[in-house]
């Protein structure tokens, strides 16, 4: 293992990287209220408000107003970050498992295994994104599960590539060619030599990933595909949308879940490239 | 130099004012948006209400309804009953062609009828029970006998077809179309783009006189707001199927039209009644108190309030209010106001008293009692109705799971009979029998699709029609519309507000059918008497923003070029040293 990726010195580098510490500091703001969030405001999605309650100005009952069915869009907005991060989480998570299982297999036996496997992954790289994830959310059905299935599903190719890129080249350093000289198998070089150098990688292309992924969940929520029972910032914005907010004006329904999305993928974007700065040498600052 | 700039103003100005001489000639395309697609071209396959109003416009049938919506002369000129009522004659008219060139006679009459009857397909075949034979003694007559007296035989819009076309189709009338769509209607079929329009070019021949406008098209909107908006700006003149909440603010504009009346049709949540082992429906829902106590539960007026924007009346009975002297109206003991607790104690007596911690209601064998809801993921008023009856129904410790489905994915589930709940709407007709033909044994696999069977029910369908005095036949309309209550196939939400409106600085010549809708009114006269007003030609506003951005641009080209020859002439120093 190379001597600046100790988890100390990663930290140290860390510490001096102020868009790191500002998207840390968001992220944890966004994660402390998802999971402190349902015990301080309880939010009930089946439980409307009557007639009168409906797309109320912010005031003192409601601090961010009333939406289309006379609910309180704070406690929505609360309940919405743990689906939106919930989702983003474990999308990404599927993405990583595919895109890394694929790219070291890829990247480490080279040859018709990689032609194989990269053409596979040049399939899902070329289709179009959206209509590709639109098609799967709409056979598979509203679901939180299905949505994290087919953001996961979909987006896995750019990691593969990266993360082969790198297999490939660490494939060719000496250590490499020692363990395999001294009789280590395949799994034993795959485990304890190429993943503890690829695994920086990994983590830096995560955080970038799951910005990515709470974005489609949003996309994916806004276009209806979205479960109305578990409501995230993307149904939000959906129903925001069709009860037309926009236009009567009616803004406390539909800023703030577009500002939470932003403020949180601007979050995840500014850790994924400190992170990037401090593991990937290359782009170090001196 | 001069010259040249001189020439490019004079091409400009030339330029901008053709499409304002294209404006003015004959062909006033009525634009007309819409949230509504077509589904079929056939009528033997459509059920969409857009679709009956296009075959409204491209096809006629024997007798059509005028502005009062009383039977006036169609493809008929003239007809006559005889004295025991069983046998009507219609005079057809004279000299009337298809739109190929292929003279109309009575053969397509009697093809159509028979063709529709014996096919048993479509909104159209329901309209011809009880009629035994039709005879053609010459190319202009046609003899129709009924089994017994027949009190709807003119409140028949079935649309007549051409024998010469169609016939290639009979043996295969569920997946044939005729995309010219040959008709003799006062409009011509041009081409229909799923999702985005469909559209018509007048018939200079009709016979009821030639359309006021050269085209009509149909845009179809996805989303209210922009069809608003589109009005407003001007890009279409009428726009139908708009939400009460947008009516102030079109109204406020001073050129738009605005009416909003109760609408002869309704949204209902239909459950599946299917006793079959074949049926995808939950059983608990075979039970007409568990459906009682569905229809109990759910608040209607709160959800017209907040799901449907106040836009439409709370629903009970099959009949709409806007038909009011066919309308039942359950009253005293037969009526059911929201009533949670009652609902209750109904599902308890239904066998589901059990409940889980939850307070969710269990089945006889110990299984949660949940219950699907589709949603039109088209229709963000439905989608909201579902979550608000998911709410209702979770209260009486039903578990209900919500989700949307697309027309087309819907339409396959209701086919298969693979749901349990589903939310929609109907369109109703002048006729009662329309209405009440979407519950009979024999439209099931047609438009009943709940999959409802009740011997009692049909019969006095059956017989309803055939009873001449009006007030002998409400009552059997009265009896049937009880039986359909107390069953609660469908529970009737709401009696919809519909609200049209059109740029009245653009287009003239629409009124009220009847004191209601000006399209989607069952007879096409205002399609007829459409007109565009003289002086503000669909062209001229965009015709002025043209000749603005020409000029503009003329202007700009003109300051460059001037610009550009100034600075070879006096500034080629610095311009040239530097290359």
């Amino acid at each position: 293992m190379e001597p600046n990726t100790g988890a100390r010195a990663i930290w140290r580098l860390f510490r001096s990287n102020a868009l790191g510490l500002a998207g840390l500091a968001i992220i944890g703001a966004f994660a402390a209220v998802a999971l402190a969030g349902p015990f301080l405001v309880p939010y009930d999605p089946l439980a409307f408000g009557s007639p009168r309650d409906v797309l109320q100005a912010p005031g003192p009952g409601h601090i961010l107003g009333t939406d289309d069915l006379g609910r309180d869009v704070a406690a929505a907005l609360v309940a919405g970050s743990r689906v939106s991060l919930l989702v983003g989480l474990s999308a990404t998570l599927i993405s990583m498992l595919v895109g890394t299982v694929v790219g070291v297999v890829a990247g480490y036996y080279g040859r018709w295994v990689d032609t194989a496997l990269m053409r596979f992954t040049d399939i899902f790289l070329v289709l179009p994104w959206l209509p590709l994830m639109l098609v799967l959310a709409a056979l598979l059905g509203p679901s939180v599960w299905n949505i994290v299935l087919v953001i996961g599903l979909t987006g896995w190719a750019g990691t593969a590539r990266v993360i082969r890129a790198q297999t490939l080249a660490i494939k060719e350093r000496q250590f490499m060619e020692r363990a395999r000289s001294i009789g280590a198998g395949d799994g034993r070089i795959i485990m304890h030599h190429l993943m503890p150098n690829v695994f920086p990688l990994i983590f830096a292309n995560t955080i970038l990933v799951t910005a990515v992924s709470i974005l489609s969940e949003t996309t994916l929520s806004f276009l209806g595909m979205g479960d109305s029972t578990r409501p995230s910032w993307g149904t939000m914005l959906h129903f925001a949308f069709e009860s037309g907010a926009a236009s009567s004006g009616a803004l406390w329904f539909i800023l703030p879940p577009g500002l939470c999305v932003l403020l949180l993928v601007m979050g995840f974007t500014f850790l994924g490239y400190a992170f990037d700065e401090i593991l990937n040498p290359k782009l170090r600052k001196r | 130099m001069r010259r040249f700039l001189i020439a490019i103003v004079a091409a400009a100005i030339a330029a901008a004012s053709l499409p304002a001489q294209a404006a003015s000639a004959p062909g006033y395309t009525l634009r007309i948006g819409t949230s509504e697609d077509l589904d079929a071209l056939s009528p033997f396959l459509a059920y969409e209400r857009a679709a009956t109003e296009l075959f409204l416009m491209v096809y006629d049938s024997l007798t059509e309804f005028d502005a009062e919506l009383e039977p006036s002369p169609g493809l008929a000129e003239s007809w006559s009953v005889s004295p025991d009522s069983l046998s009507w004659t219609f005079k057809l008219r004279r000299g009337v062609a298809w739109s190929d060139g292929v003279p109309f006679t009575s053969k397509d009459v009697k093809f159509t009828y028979e063709t529709t009857a014996a096919a048993e397909l479509g909104l159209y075949y329901g309209f011809l029970s009880g009629i035994e034979s039709i005879e053609t003694p010459d190319d202009y007559t046609v003899v129709i006998r009924t089994s017994g007296p027949k009190a709807n035989l003119l409140q028949n819009p079935t649309p007549i077809l051409p024998e010469h076309i169609w016939k290639a189709g009979v043996a295969d009338l569920e997946t044939f179309e005729d995309p010219a769509m040959v008709g003799t209607g006062p409009f011509r079929f041009k081409e229909w783009q799923k999702g985005q329009y469909f559209s018509m070019v007048a018939n200079p021949d009709y016979f009821g006189g030639a359309p006021k406008v050269g085209s009509a098209v149909f845009s179809i909107f996805a989303n209210r707001e922009t069809l608003a908006q589109s009005l407003s700006n001007g890009e279409i003149d009428v726009a139908l199927n708009l939400y009460p909440d947008q009516m102030a603010q079109l109204e406020r504009a001073g050129n738009v039209t605005v009416r909003s009346f109760a609408g002869n049709g309704f949204t209902q949540m239909t459950i599946n009644c299917w006793d079959d082992p074949a049926s995808g429906g939950d059983p608990a829902l075979l039970d007409a108190r568990v459906r009682r106590a569905i229809d109990l539960a759910i608040n209607k007026q709160d959800l017209i309030d907040i799901a449907f924007n106040r836009g439409g009346v709370p629903g009970d009975s099959l009949i709409p209010p806007a038909t009011a002297f066919w309308r039942w109206a359950p009253t005293g003991g037969d009526a059911r106001p929201f009533d949670p607790a009652a609902a209750d104690r109904l599902l308890d007596s239904a066998g589901f008293s059990a409940k889980d911690a939850t307070g969710a209601r269990l089945r006889a064998d110990g299984s949660p009692l949940s219950i699907r809801l589709v949603a039109r993921a088209e229709n963000p008023r439905e989608v909201k109705a579902g979550q608000m009856i998911q709410g209702y129904l979770r209260d009486v410790g039903v578990a209900v799971k919500l989700s949307t489905l697309d027309d087309g994915a819907l339409s396959d589930a209701i086919t298969a009979g693979d749901f349990d709940m589903f939310i929609w709407g109907w369109g109703g007709d002048v006729d009662p029998t329309t209405m009440l033909s979407i519950l009979t044994t024999d439209q099931i696999d047609g438009t009943n699709e709940p999959r409802y069977s009740n011997p009692a029910y049909d019969e006095l369908v059956a017989r309803q029609y055939t009873l001449l005095d009006p007030s002998e036949r409400r009552a059997a309309v009265y009896q049937a519309q009880k039986i359909a209550w107390e069953d609660s196939p469908l529970v009737i939400l709401a009696y919809d507000l519909d609200i049209q409106a059109w740029r009245h600085d653009l287009v003239g010549g629409l009124a009220p059918v009847s004191g209601g809708p000006v399209f989607y009114a069952n007879t096409n006269v205002n399609y007829l008497t459409a007109v565009p007003v003289s002086g503000r030609e669909a062209g001229s506003s965009s015709g002025a923003i043209i000749v603005a951005a020409v000029a503009g641009a003329a202007l700009m080209l003109a300051i460059i070029a001037f610009l550009v020859a100034r600075r070879k002439r006096g500034g080629k120093a610095s311009w040239n040293d530097e290359k």
